[in-house]
């Protein structure tokens, strides 16, 4: 089937080797470039807010920038393909990679917005996470030095009355955080630690600074 | 429509100008601006980047277009001019 005029004129110009290179991608289609920072930067900011407290803050604000940068790239070209008529062809044309980014971003700011990371990541640990608290509560010498339980980056374990904590490492910005089991009730406040209540006998601990 | 002055890559050496001030200037000045800056200069940038294209385009049309015919009377190439 031949493609409408004004579509292929400006598909065959922007495809003509002499233009430059800028001026190419500033009138393409989202592509090689700009989806993958769009993925990037949201599993970035997925990974953050899977983590109690945050991850790594200078990790979280180069996921920022990126989308950021992502976001003044995109608006413009989208917007000036739709106000000209001789970019609204290819807009419909490549609508799935135009329609990437944004169904990408709302993906994440949903994901994020309903907590899904930070509650899947869990759920995915609980099990391991449950299993050193209970042999670390019941008199097992926990593990020096960093590991991993369940998805965790688990920094330290240490028995606390009843039951166990786990710091994560690389969480916050100056407070570290981690999850406490404790199945016979709230841990015992220290100085700078606050315990806030998950689900059943799990605490997220905040040790601040 | 007017055409946009510049080149494309000026226009997105400005839209990420500000992200030099953003360094040193406190975020109550830069985060209502900044980002409207960058946002009109790449639109910019996009609308020259577009104008260039159809430049180009129209160029290469004339280019290829064939010859006009020559002034009316004119016998064409090949005829002979008796009858």
């Amino acid at each position: 089937m031949p493609e409408s005029a004004p579509e292929s004129a400006l598909d065959e110009a922007a495809e003509q080797p002499r233009l430059p290179a800028l001026t190419r991608v500033l009138t393409s289609p989202p592509g090689r470039v700009l989806l993958p920072l769009v993925a990037l930067a949201g599993l970035i900011l997925l990974h953050d807010r899977s983590l109690p407290g945050g991850g790594p803050i200078d990790i979280y604000l180069l996921g920022l920038l990126i989308a950021f940068i992502a976001v003044i790239v995109w608006i413009p070209r989208f917007g000036v393909g739709l106000l000209r008529s001789d970019g609204r062809p290819r807009l419909l044309r490549h609508w799935a990679r135009w329609a990437a980014a944004p169904v990408m971003g709302l993906a994440v700011a949903g994901l994020v917005y309903f907590d899904v990371p930070f509650t899947a990541r869990f759920a995915l640990s609980e099990a391991s996470l449950e299993r050193v608290a209970r042999a670390v509560a019941t008199g097992s010498e926990p593990e020096s030095g960093d590991g991993w339980v369940g998805l965790y980056p688990v920094t330290s374990i240490e028995r606390i009355e009843d039951g166990a904590r786990f710091l994560v490492s690389d969480t916050g910005f100056l407070d570290e955080y981690g999850f406490a089991w404790s199945p016979k009730g709230p841990p015992t406040e220290e100085s700078r630690t606050v315990y806030t209540h998950m689900d059943g006998p799990w605490y997220l601990w905040e040790s601040r600074w | 429509m007017v055409r946009v002055p510049g080149e494309p890559g000026l226009w997105v050496a400005l839209a990420a100008s500000p992200v030099l001030p953003a360094l040193f200037l406190p975020g109550k000045y830069v985060w209502p601006v900044g980002p409207l800056v960058a946002l009109a200069a790449m639109f910019a940038a996009v609308t020259r980047a577009y104008q260039d294209v159809a430049l180009i385009r129209a160029t290469q049309e004339r280019a290829e277009a064939p010859e006009p015919p020559g002034p009316s009377g004119s016998p064409p190439p090949g005829s002979s001019a008796s009858p």
